[in-house]
């Protein structure tokens, strides 16, 4: 690439580093102050001391979500959630995605029509509901990663890398003696990483911060994801009365709980995602070019 | 690959057949109860453990299993099977099967089963007053009336006047009772609560009138210029409320004045509220209050006690343990108490205080889906836990198990049990089920839980004379009135909020009666003159 040396390129690559730099700035400093406040002892946090840097070191807040026995649960059944929907999803987006990205399918267009009417209509909460009801899936887990098997979304962004992909390199295979599903597994899935990778970041991101559901469809909370435990604390500080904060404020404090659970809620995806960054960042182009 | 790939696809036929046919169970279950009659549904559980029926009476020979709605508030989830269910099974020989509901998305969950009809036969503690009567009026719930003399015990919880005013109360506009009311332990619960060591450290004198508060303060901030020394919780209501109640505006919108028996259909028009802006102006002018009170928030209040920076405040009187916990970082030695008397103007004999009313509008509720066996037993249910020893072993237990009995009677709870001095890291009374669903508290429990101080603040204002109360009265509206009224409301309060806060800032000044005069036109634009009929007539209603 060749380096823009004029006055007006300079300035300009200096004022989009500013802009990157306050862009990160106002994106790492809450973080920052989340674990600040998580690692800080109750009373600090109470003063108000807390900043950039955790005052008076202190764990008690983790300890104190960890004993309870809802935190760690939920996160487990997080977890699993996440991993088997996010199995199913890949499954069905990309084999639904591939048929749909050939042109000779029969009644391709109606597939597509049909495909595209559930971006703009959908049943509403109490129809959705029934469904899951009348199915069966009420109160297991199947309620929470079945009914968006497939993000309409999701499946026209992998249609349209797959259409991307040479016609002509399926027509090679087929010569070889290749049938459609030894093309699929062995030739377009392998030349899909990057985008399978993207779709797969969204769809478990999708999981994991899911809350709502959970509540509607299971019975018991001892089934509930992380998300929605957190999204209680967060909204009623539930915890801290669970814990009697207001009784033992020496070694945990409300703020504390809050934070660490949220500390726990995001390290989960900020570990994957320096995992699959090099596909991420190839992968969400992606279906920018076609439509 | 081709063996991948097959192993694949089964892997994906698995799935579907599995997740077709895991939820039948509780589908089936589900749509069989909403199918079934009540009659059929008392009879549809039976089942015969000898071991377990042995202990059960006669009359409850069969096990009946029902669905239970249970409101988790505060994260608070019993361990299951808890100690109530082996009460219920063993006593009455009923199953529940839990369905929890997060009290933050209570709206969603039970406007979802309701359209769905997949809601369980009993409410175990919806605290939602306005929507469960709404529910009843709507059809899905039981109307309790005709089945009250079938439980003595809970009606006894009342006197005959009160027990008749708890029904004025909390039937709902067709007449009918659709939950059972809990019993309320109290009858105040707010005072004056202080720095007592500060106070005899430095020889303050407690303050009877605002003028002696102003100057307590005042004293207060020039012996510690970084105090703030009465802090309030946050927002304008908190900031004038010791102030009104001192002038005796109760903090509810319409009232009937203690001393008069007049009714006062919008109290933030009084000259006497008029006179705790004032103050309160004077207060925020002085930096004797939070200067952000406006914006503040708990984590803020809290700051000012965690920094030693609080020292009076018209509080809750059981936040003196609260306050001594988050002051004792930086002062080893402090000591809050709180006042038997409240702040009142010179002008009163005596005092005002809030009083509540003797009971809790939450309790039990059974929808249209509970059969009439089921329903007897719920109710016998509700009859016990409100006895001596049904109201024990909700808030206490069992004994050797959660509690022991001392030498002097009482019962504490035992050392594994949570308590804020003797375990605080202690198991929690409602992980065995406890507390949640009681319809009476016991006076071992509320010393036990550390709130024994409203107790003591309710016995000091019953026995003084010099304390009065704006008598409760039940208001009655119409359905149509209701809405208006809440529509009405919403505007009146944005706009009295918005000019309070002037007077308040000094924006404007509350003294100056044309500032006073646009207040008072500016709520007859809000369509306060509508509301105060609809406020009259439902007092009118109520008086018979």
């Amino acid at each position: 690439m060749v380096k823009d040396r004029s006055l007006s390129g300079k300035t300009f690559t200096v004022v989009v580093h500013v802009v990157i730099l306050f862009v990160l700035l106002i994106t790492l400093l809450p973080v920052i102050h989340v674990l600040s406040i998580s690692f800080s002892s109750a009373a600090a946090i109470n003063r108000g001391d807390v900043g950039l840097w955790p005052v008076e070191f202190s764990v008690s807040a983790y300890s104190a979500i960890f004993a309870t026995g809802n935190v760690p649960r939920s996160f487990l059944n997080s977890v699993y959630y996440t991993v088997l929907g996010t199995v199913i999803n890949m499954l069905l987006t990309t084999m639904m995605a591939y048929p749909l990205s050939r042109t000779y399918l029969t009644f391709r267009k109606f597939y597509n029509v049909l495909v595209l009417v559930t971006m703009f209509f959908s049943g509403g909460l109490i129809p959705t509901f029934l469904t899951v009801r009348n199915l069966g899936l009420y109160n297991t887990v199947w309620a929470i990663v079945l009914p968006g098997a497939v993000s309409t979304w999701n499946l026209i962004i992998m249609r349209t890398f797959f259409m991307n992909l040479p016609l002509e390199l399926e027509e090679s295979a087929q010569l070889d003696g290749a049938n459609d599903l030894t093309i699929f597994t062995r030739i377009i899935l392998p030349l899909s990483k990057a985008s399978i990778a993207t779709i797969t970041l969204f769809y478990a991101v999708g999981h994991w911060n899911n809350w709502f559901n959970a509540m509607i469809y299971f019975k018991s909370s001892k089934s509930y994801p992380l998300q929605t435990i957190l999204r209680s604390i967060v909204i009623n500080n539930e915890m801290s009365e669970e814990m009697q904060v207001d009784e033992v404020i020496d070694t945990v404090s409300a703020e504390g709980i809050k934070y660490s659970t949220l500390v726990v809620s995001m390290v989960p995806m900020l570990v994957v995602y320096p995992f699959i960054q090099k596909y991420f960042v190839k992968g969400v182009m992606i279906g920018s070019l076609k439509g | 690959m081709k063996k991948w790939m097959s192993i694949l696809l089964i892997a994906c036929m698995l799935i579907s057949m599995i997740a077709c046919g895991s939820g039948d169970n509780s589908s089936q279950q589900n749509s069989s109860k909403s199918e079934t009659s009540q009659a059929e549904t008392s009879q549809s559980e039976t089942s015969g453990e000898a071991s377990t029926e042995d202990s059960v009476a006669t009359e409850y020979a069969d096990t009946i299993t029902m669905g239970a709605l249970y409101e988790v508030s505060k994260d608070r989830i019993p361990d299951r099977p808890s100690l109530v269910d082996d009460e219920l099974k063993e006593r009455f020989n009923v199953v529940l099967e839990w369905n929890d509901l997060q009290s933050s998305a209570f709206s969603d969950v039970i406007n979802t089963m309701l359209a769905s009809e997949e809601y369980p036969e009993v409410f175990w503690n919806l605290n939602h007053e306005t929507e469960v009567k709404n529910m009843g009026l709507q059809g899905y719930l039981v109307a309790l009336n005709d089945y009250l003399d079938s439980m003595p015990d809970y009606k006894a919880l009342w006197s005959e006047d009160d027990f008749q005013t708890m029904l004025d109360f909390c039937t709902a506009s067709d007449g009918n009772l659709y939950y059972t009311p809990t019993q309320n332990y109290r009858s105040a619960s707010m005072s004056w609560i202080y720095r007592k060591s500060a106070f005899d450290e430095n020889g303050w004198e407690l303050p009877t009138t605002p003028e002696e508060l102003y100057d307590l303060l005042k004293e207060i901030k020039a012996a510690d210029p970084s105090s703030v020394p009465m802090p309030t919780r946050g927002g304008w209501g908190n900031a004038v409320k010791g102030m009104q109640i001192a002038y005796d505006v109760t903090s509810t919108k319409s009232y009937v004045d203690a001393y008069t028996g007049e009714f006062i259909p919008y109290g933030y028009t009084q000259d006497g509220f008029r006179e705790a802006l004032r103050w309160t102006n004077v207060f925020y002018e002085d930096g004797l209050i939070d200067p952000e009170f406006v914006t503040g928030d708990d984590n803020q209040w809290t700051s000012f006690y965690a920094n030693g920076q609080a020292y009076i405040e018209y509080q809750y009187v059981e936040r003196i343990v609260w306050a001594e916990t988050n002051m004792s970082p930086v002062d080893p030695e402090v000591d809050w108490e709180f006042t038997d008397y409240n702040v009142s103007s010179e002008d009163n004999e005596g005092y005002i205080y809030e009083r509540e009313n003797t009971f809790f509008a939450y309790g039990y509720s059974f929808t249209d889906k509970i059969s009439e066996e089921g329903l007897a037993r719920m109710l016998d249910w509700c009859n016990w836990i409100s006895t001596d020893e049904g109201a024990t072993f909700m808030c206490m237990g069992e004994e050797g198990v959660t509690y022991q009995v001392n030498d002097d009677g009482t019962l504490q709870f035992m050392d594994h049990m949570y308590h804020d001095t003797r375990n605080p890291e202690g198991t929690q009374p409602w992980k065995y089920g406890m507390y949640m669903g009681i319809l009476r508290q016991t006076e071992d429990y509320t010393r036990e839980v550390g709130k024994d101080t409203n107790i003591t603040i309710s016995e000091e204002f019953n026995a003084d004379a010099n304390a009065h109360f704006a008598p409760a009265y039940p208001a009655k509206y119409t359905e149509d009135e209701e809405s208006r009224l809440a529509e009405l409301d919403t505007q009146i309060d944005d706009m009295a909020g918005e000019y309070i806060l002037k007077f308040i800032m000094g924006e404007l000044d509350v003294t100056d009666d044309n500032a006073w005069n646009d207040y008072l036109a500016a709520l007859d634009n809000a369509g306060m003159q509508e509301a105060v009929q609809i406020r009259t007539n439902g007092y009118n209603v109520s008086q018979g």
